[in-house]
């Protein structure tokens, strides 16, 4: 290739020639700039090749399976003995093994992969060799927003010889992804995931990955390859962790183990909800209801704030946390921050409570056969009035949310007693229950192979009566005239998009019924298709007391992430505008659509209870669960589906992140939806939600 | 830890190794710098709760900020939401409550309520966006992907692809990009209202809109802004409060398809409209349009020019009639509908869910709005409205004086020189009771016509007495009106109606140049009975320029007023030369040497 | 609108306050959009879109562009950049370049053009040359609306490995990669030129997706481009220069045969015996090595994994057969094989297949 070397010689003609009005000078200079310095970080940018590995990784909820490409891609040396450092996404698809080629050097090598930082989703590699050039990291506190950035790979040209590829240009913003990240509008994609984002004067700004703020994982992000919106983890901080990296321990998340009041990220101060048992939190006091206030002596507002400076930190950082608790003010300085995998079982009695009931207490609508209520002698029928600790006074309460509210506050394996008030004779016994644990220990869920019809007591508008008789609250408000019932067609606020409801004909507003939103596959938007489904699940409906929400996706290729609001959106209407059990609202979907349950399930905890997805595996590991904020899974696929496989990993992977998941296979069943016995299972899934 | 200093050691080293030609590092200090000072304008607009949402620019200190309409197109009255959360570089949220709105532009006007009265904004310069060429360089800034966790835009650098471009509408009409910017700056979902500057840090555009057919939602390298300058057409509009209508000819235009340039035809012409009054047939040419030549870029150069007028507005049209050139005012009508219109939110939509309408309003915010049809917000029209009076009082305060007006002098009636003696005074009916106000018109001494312009069962040839002027007595009625009553002396429709050209009338034996007559106006515009009437008054200082009164509303030309030469009537301004005109004609050409306003 | 005296870096040290960063290229643009046209013809076929670009090549309106079905009909437009528009008819194609010669039917002269010959004498860009790309993008510009431009560098120059949906690319040279989202609706056909406008790099091409990456690419075909064609019967050596010339002139002979010779054959005998092909990609793991075969020759054993053939990587049990197709008795082939945490290389002479004895 001549050419390379004329460049100069191109770029002094620019220069010289004054005729045209526009030479641009200034851009020719630049242009010399930036082959500069390319030349000066090449001989740092090292090619990767893979062998073995899946094709497809687990699609995205952009529609289409991430297909992992069978071609090279790109790393970085940042130690001269032999370490490379690349995004994790070139290795998604778990190659058997990995090459690296060094420009300059003839033979390819062998590399180890040594750890992954799974919070920046960065992979260390490691060859035998020496001497190798490592690049200068330019200061992350002189990155300045405007900065020319170029973005270098070696994927394009098979030659590793030959000039890294190149893409021009310039930091967008700084501190993003929760302050691990900086933005580029450069090009990025696979086609130089993994390596150098450069300045003007050759510096390494940092190594480019896909990413995503409002998801986690390997392909999150992938979406976005090339649209100007591109991320690099800075160089600098990539060298702090490369002593631990080195070590061969993967890098997770520090987490402080509490869950926010609100959803809303930017409003309302940060008020803690949940403390996750045995978590940084819990173990240093936290408590729900303080409002954090100072994280390592940085003023926060809002719980976005909380999140940006808890997001750059690993498993076992310390951080300061400065709360408001009542009137007083309390700091608890170096929390030992927990790792993600701190997942915690929900305590669970085994029993499902009969519904919309506005007596205090709960009446025990069902007991789950071996479960510990079962073991402790509760029978149906029987009312269960007061809990308490081992020691300590036995409290009323004032029903089932009450009682899960409780419940949540313990751990599985704890001893508490209960005191019950028997269905015959009416006498009292207090009973002492060793609370079990959802999901059972590492093993899927199951359903109740027969549940009671008799699910409630009809009394869902009437106010809820205090235990101990406090002033009753007012009634769940709902205004006097009738509701719409049969399938009702709307549009949503903005009118981007159009949904329907169906509302059992004989919808009665005392009974609080389940809400299923269902996200159809790609295409399956039509007339016959909505009619398709309600023949499916019309009895259903009645029978089983749910109402049945459908929006449409805008795009003919699917469902893309931010239609994630017009779902719940979708949902909220409902929710306003029926007597929804808030404990069993699901989200449901079909391929495309399925991806997208799970994406809304994991996006909107404050909203949706149950995931049932169909013929969809999961895009990304699973986000930490969420106390106080309950979310269940029904997996289904049929065994000749070619997603089985993926989805049977989903099942797994959420298991070990402690959710509760049914998963059903239909036998000789592609890809298709689910049939008789496991739709009937699904619903029966539905009525038992709200267990406890 | 070792390799680390060395690390460290060797980038020093390199970084100090053959530096780069210090203009490079000029050039990029001031790219920073431009960025620098334009960021803290820059809005990320959520939707209450959170959730959602897109971005804007704040536009003065005030914290009147523009974005989308889609950004905060929702459940509210006219198809917005009312409130809004808005966070900006500082990392701080502020409420902001929808001002005026666009739907047919994408254009939406909020305003950011301040923590602390008084508490004033930054904000970005407008810049003239005509200015702006294909090859020019330009800085998108905003929200994509909602990926500004801590309210910081997402700043992008990229290459003007095209100016004066066309995209159709989105379906009903609305969403129609004219006469806008296409970059190759990257946009994304999220950038939806943000800014587009230029190299100089000035605000050109608003960006709205990308091409994604290829990859479901996002940038592929083409997207578009609404040129700032077309939204400088609306901002009184908007400032004022107003659901804003674009603008149409009423008549249709073809791109004559043989061979070689293209020739613009016009092919039927509307029944009432404004253009048909000023001569357009079918089988015209037309040559330029607003100043805008119209032969080259065919139909979408066409459909640019007239994109960017607001409904009601008069421009300049020249046209070819058989071989003869005419050049011609013409009165512009709307594009939506009126079921269009309510279907898009003027009426609640019938199939809109009743909610989510998101939290109630926090009270700051409930005090600045006011829901009314035909309105975004009608508290900004109040407002703007009665500060527009509060200054034209400034130059003479009538309020009450509704006594006895003459307005006597002389001039020329349809070319004729006369004396002229308009009357004004409440009068006791033929049956000697009930009082009502009487307007009488005498030339060269001799009373001719009169008019009681309340009355009912009036012929419209009665109300457009004297013959010829289309209604001056009606038009001067309203003008008493006006100035003594003010709101009182109309019905219930007495509104600020944004910002509006006026055009001086054409000096006798002159060719009409109108870049030169026109004069920035704002508009009061009012009804009373079945007429309603516009009210220009000058931008610079209140005074009132004219008004066009429609006795015969849409099917026949207004009274036009020109009123010029003020001088003080003890201590109050009064113009002293008036001008009639109608149609085509000028009716009168009034020197006034008595105007009384008597009180009571 | 940076002033001329800006440009020699001499005196922009002297007048260092004013200057202003990032020159603007309004006036390159201009120029450039004058030499080139909006084509507008039958679409829908396999989604190709009814509207593209083309550059003018001579005063007397013959146009160079990318061969597509949307050439192929009679009411073929072309819109000048002076808001004209005239018939055209293709007057030549080489579907091996992939490219069409047109030619305005009304009688035009002094068009402003490019000299494709003199453009391909100059020096080729190179990874970093900044450049402007201009393209009919999702047909926004018609008549004298100019094309839109956007600003780019070469990423890359290198071989094309591209497909359509299932379809390979026609043309498989090397090309110029581009940082700009080029390839859009309408692009193809369109250029790009050196950031002064002065030199056309080449002509953009079509919507295809990177077969290693899985991504859209954005590529443009050079001026200089040259391919050696081998059919059965000879090889003919095609080029944009020679294509345009005798074109121009009536004298291109359109050898209509895409039916390139399928590369490789039958392949030979190896007696390498690999894992069972179970999962998709399965790693080329050797699992026996027949005794006396080329593989016990060339010294491979069981539990090698084979990593490259000739240099070229094989990801799986399906590329390597692949590959091996290609391969006739007794071409000589280097393996490099992964044996523990080496890779080894050993040369391999591929045989015919052992006949079985009676």
């Amino acid at each position: 290739m001549t050419c390379r070397t004329l460049a100069p010689v191109l770029a002094l003609l620019c220069l010289a020639r004054p005729t045209s009005a526009q030479a641009p000078g200034l851009d020719a200079l630049q242009q010399q700039a930036i082959k500069a310095a390319v030349r000066k970080v090449a001989p740092s940018v090292v090619q990767i090749e893979t062998s073995g590995g899946r094709d497809v990784i687990v699609s995205g909820p952009q529609g289409a399976p991430v297909r992992k490409a069978a071609g090279p891609t790109t790393g970085l040396i940042v130690s001269a003995d032999g370490y490379v450092i690349s995004s994790s996404y070139n290795f998604a698809n778990k190659p058997t093994s990995i090459f690296v080629a060094v420009p300059g050097h003839k033979e390819r090598y062998v590399a180890k992969a040594v750890a992954t930082d799974t919070t920046r989703m960065l992979t260390l590699l490691k060859i035998d060799a020496t001497g190798l050039p490592v690049p200068g990291a330019a200061p992350k506190k002189d990155i300045k927003i405007g900065y020319t950035a170029a973005a270098l790979g070696r994927t394009l040209d098979p030659n590793p010889a030959s000039p890294p590829s190149v893409s021009v240009g310039i930091v967008s913003a700084l501190e993003r992804i929760w302050g691990k990240a900086l933005q580029t509008d450069a090009k990025i994609s696979p086609a130089n995931y993994g390596g150098p984002l450069v300045d003007i004067q050759g510096r390494v700004l940092g190594v480019t990955i896909p990413a995503d703020p409002q998801s986690e994982g390997a392909t999150a992000g992938i979406e976005y390859y090339d649209t100007g919106i591109g991320f690099a983890i800075p160089l600098e901080d990539i060298n702090a962790a490369l002593p631990r990296l080195k070590k061969g321990k993967d890098l997770g998340r520090g987490l402080l183990g509490i869950t926010a009041q609100s959803a809303d990220l930017y409003g309302p101060p940060s008020t803690v909800a949940n403390v996750a048992p045995d978590s940084a939190a819990a173990k240093a006091g936290l408590k729900p209801g303080d409002v954090i206030i100072e994280i390592d002596g940085k003023p926060v507002r809002m719980h976005a704030q909380v999140m940006h400076a808890l997001g750059t930190k690993y498993e076992g950082d310390k951080v300061t946390v400065k709360v408001r608790r009542g009137k007083e003010e309390k700091t608890f300085p170096d929390l030992v921050l927990g790792g993600v995998l701190s997942a915690f079982g929900q305590p669970v009695l085994g029993i499902l409570p009969l519904r919309d009931d506005p007596e205090p207490g709960v009446g025990v609508r069902f007991v789950y056969p071996k479960g510990p209520a079962d073991v402790a002698g509760v029978k149906e029928g029987d009312r269960i009035t007061k809990v308490g600790g081992m020691t300590g006074p036995l409290q009323p309460f004032s029903g089932r949310d009450h009682l899960a509210g409780l419940l949540g506050a313990t751990t599985p394996g704890n001893k508490i007693k209960v005191e019950v008030l028997r269905k015959d004779g009416k006498k009292t016994e207090t009973l002492e229950v060793t609370l079990g644990e959802l999901p059972p220990k590492g093993s899927a869920d199951d359903i109740p192979d027969k549940l009671p019809d008799e699910s409630t007591v009809k009394k869902a508008l009437e106010p809820r009566k205090q235990p101990g008789g406090g002033a009753p609250p007012p009634a769940a408000k709902k205004d006097d005239k009738k509701a719409d019932t049969g399938l009702i067609n709307r549009k949503t606020a903005s009118g981007s998009h159009a949904y329907w409801l169906y509302v059992p004909r004989d919808y009665d507003p005392n009974i609080s019924y389940a809400l299923v939103v269902w996200l159809h596959p790609v295409g399956k938007n039509k007339e016959k298709d909505i009619d398709d489904f309600l023949d499916a699940w019309i009895s259903y409906c009645r029978e089983n007391h749910i109402i049945l929400a459908g929006p449409l996706a805008e795009s003919p290729t699917g469902w893309v992430p931010s239609e994630s609001d017009v779902v719940v959106e979708v949902a909220r209407d409902a929710l306003a505008n029926y007597t929804v059990d808030r404990r069993r609202v699901v989200v449901h979907g079909m391929g495309v659509g399925g991806q997208m349950a799970l994406y809304v399930g994991f996006h909107n905890r404050d909203v949706v209870r149950g995931v049932a997805a169909t013929g969809a595996a999961m895009a990304n590991q699973p986000k930490e669960k969420v106390i106080g904020q309950p979310l269940a899974f029904f997996l289904h696929a049929g065994d000749k589906d070619p997603l089985a496989k993926a989805v049977a990993e989903s099942k797994d992977r959420l298991i070990e992140h402690k959710y509760p998941v049914v998963y059903r296979e239909t036998p000789a069943a592609g890809h298709q939806y689910l049939d008789d016995k496991a739709l009937d299972e699904l619903v029966r899934w539905i009525d038992s939600l709200d267990r406890l | 830890m070792k390799s680390c200093i060395a690390i460290i050691l060797l980038g020093a080293a390199l970084a100090a190794a053959d530096d780069v030609h210090p203009d490079v590092l000029k050039a990029e200090a001031q790219r920073v710098a431009a960025i620098e000072k334009v960021r803290p304008a820059v809005v990320a607009v959520f939707a209450p709760g959170g959730q959602g949402g897109g971005s804007g620019v704040l536009i003065d200190a005030d914290g009147y900020a523009l974005t989308n309409w889609h950004v905060v197109a929702g459940p509210g009255p006219a198809g917005g939401r009312p409130y809004m959360q808005c966070g900006l570089s500082d990392g701080v949220l502020y409420d902001a409550v929808l001002v005026g709105l666009d739907k047919v532009g994408d254009v939406a006007l909020v305003k950011l309520l301040p923590k602390k009265d008084g508490d004033k904004f930054p904000f970005a310069k407008l810049g003239d966006s005509d200015k702006l060429r294909a090859g020019d360089w330009s800085m998108a800034m905003g929200n994509p992907f909602l990926l500004a966790t801590d309210f910081t835009p997402t700043v992008t650098f990229g290459m003007v692809s095209g100016v004066h471009r066309y995209q159709h509408p989105e379906g009903r009409g609305l969403l129609e990009y004219t006469d806008c910017i296409q970059v190759d700056t990257s946009i994304n979902p999220g950038n939806s209202g943000g800014p587009l500057f230029n190299m100089d840090g000035e605000l050109v555009g608003i960006n709205g809109r990308i091409m994604f057919e290829k990859r479901a939602r996002v940038n592929v390298g083409v997207g578009f802004a609404i040129s700032i300058n077309q939204i400088k057409n609306f901002l009184g509009h908007l400032r004022a409060g107003l659901d804003t209508d674009h603008a149409s000819t009423g008549f249709l235009v073809q791109e004559r398809s043989e061979e070689g340039a293209a020739r613009m035809m016009v092919t039927t012409v509307l029944e009432e409209c404004d253009a048909r009054r000023r001569g357009v047939e079918p089988g015209d040419d037309l040559l330029s349009f607003a100043g805008r030549p119209l032969q080259d870029n065919g139909v979408n150069g066409y459909k640019n020019v007239l994109g960017i007028y607001p409904r009601g507005w008069r421009v300049p049209l020249v046209f070819r009639h058989e071989n003869e050139r005419r050049e011609t005012l013409v009165r512009l009508m709307g594009v939506i509908r009126r079921d269009l219109d309510e279907e898009s939110g003027n009426k609640p939509q019938p199939n809109a869910p009743a909610v989510p309408q998101g939290p109630p309003p926090p009270p700051a915010v409930a005090k600045v709005y006011q829901a009314k049809p035909g309105f975004a917000n009608f508290y900004f029209n109040k407002a703007e409205r009665d500060r527009l009076l509060k200054t034209f009082r400034s130059h003479g305060d009538f309020s009450g004086r509704t006594g006895e007006w003459v307005i006597a002098g002389e001039g020329e009636v349809k070319g004729k020189k006369t004396t002229v003696k308009f009357v004004l005074r409440d009068e006791k009916g033929a049956d000697g009771k009930d009082v009502h106000t009487v307007a009488r018109f005498s030339l060269g001494g001799v009373e001719l016509y009169d008019l009681d312009p309340l009355k009912s069962g009036q012929t419209t040839t009665d109300l457009k007495n004297p013959p010829g002027s289309g209604g001056v007595l009606a038009a001067l009625f309203q003008y008493r009106q006006l100035l003594a009553l003010g709101d009182k002396g109309f019905g219930s429709d007495f509104h600020h109606g944004g910002w509006e050209p006026f055009y001086t009338p054409t000096p006798d034996g002159q060719k009409p140049d109108f870049v030169k007559q026109r004069v920035d106006a704002e508009v009061i515009a009012t009804r009373l009975g079945a007429v309603p009437a516009k009210w220009y008054f000058s931008r610079a200082d209140g005074t009132l320029l004219g008004a066009e009164v429609s006795v015969v509303e849409r099917e026949d030309d207004p009274c036009e007023l020109y009123f010029s030469d003020y001088k003080k009537v003890d201590g109050r301004l009064l113009p002293h030369t008036i001008e009639v005109r109608y149609g085509k004609e000028r009716y009168a050409l009034l020197k006034v040497n008595t105007f009384t306003a008597a009180a009571k | 609108m940076k002033p001329l005296r800006y440009i020699l870096p001499v005196v922009a040290l002297a007048l260092a306050a004013p200057a202003r960063a990032d020159d603007s290229f309004a006036s390159v643009a201009e120029e450039v959009n004058a030499k080139l046209v909006k084509i507008f013809g039958a679409g829908g076929y396999r989604g190709v879109p009814a509207y593209g670009a083309g550059v003018l090549v001579s005063r007397e309106g013959h146009v160079l562009t990318l061969a597509s079905q949307m050439l192929e009909t009679q009411d073929l437009r072309v819109h000048l950049p002076t808001g004209e528009r005239y018939f055209a008819r293709v007057v030549a194609a080489e579907p091996e370049l992939d490219l069409a010669l047109l030619q305005i039917r009304e009688k035009v002269d002094n068009l402003k053009y490019f000299d494709v010959a003199a453009e391909a004498a100059k020096p080729m860009a190179d990874p970093g040359t900044s450049v402007l790309a201009f393209g009919n993008l999702y047909n926004i510009a018609t008549r004298a609306e100019p094309m839109s431009v956007q600003r780019g560098v070469v990423a890359a120059y290198t071989k094309l490995r591209g497909r359509r949906g299932i379809f390979e690319a026609p043309y498989d040279g090397d090309v110029y990669f581009l940082d700009a989202i080029t390839n859009n609706p309408g692009a193809s056909g369109g250029v790009i030129t050196s950031r002064d406008g002065k030199q056309l790099f080449g002509l953009i091409g079509k919507e295809l997706k990177n077969t290693l990456s899985e991504t859209w690419i954005n590529y443009a075909l050079p001026v200089q481009a040259k391919l050696d064609v081998k059919t059965e019967k000879e090889t003919r050596t095609v080029s944009v220069v020679d294509f345009v010339a005798k074109g121009m002139r009536g004298e291109y002979k359109t050898v209509l045969n895409p039916k390139r010779e399928k590369k490789g054959g039958q392949g030979g005998y190896t007696g390498v015996v690999l894992v069972p092909n179970v999962v998709e990609r399965t790693p080329p793991f050797v699992e026996e090595v027949l005794p006396r075969s080329p593989g016990a020759k060339a010294g491979l054993r069981p539990d090698d994994l084979i990593v490259y053939v000739d240099g070229q990587q094989v990801v799986s049990i399906k590329d390597y057969k692949d590959l091996m197709d290609r391969y006739p008795p007794g071409t000589d082939l280097k393996l490099e094989v992964r044996r523990g945490d080496r890779l080894t290389t050993l040369s391999m002479k591929v045989e015919d297949l052992p006949r079985k004895k009676p």
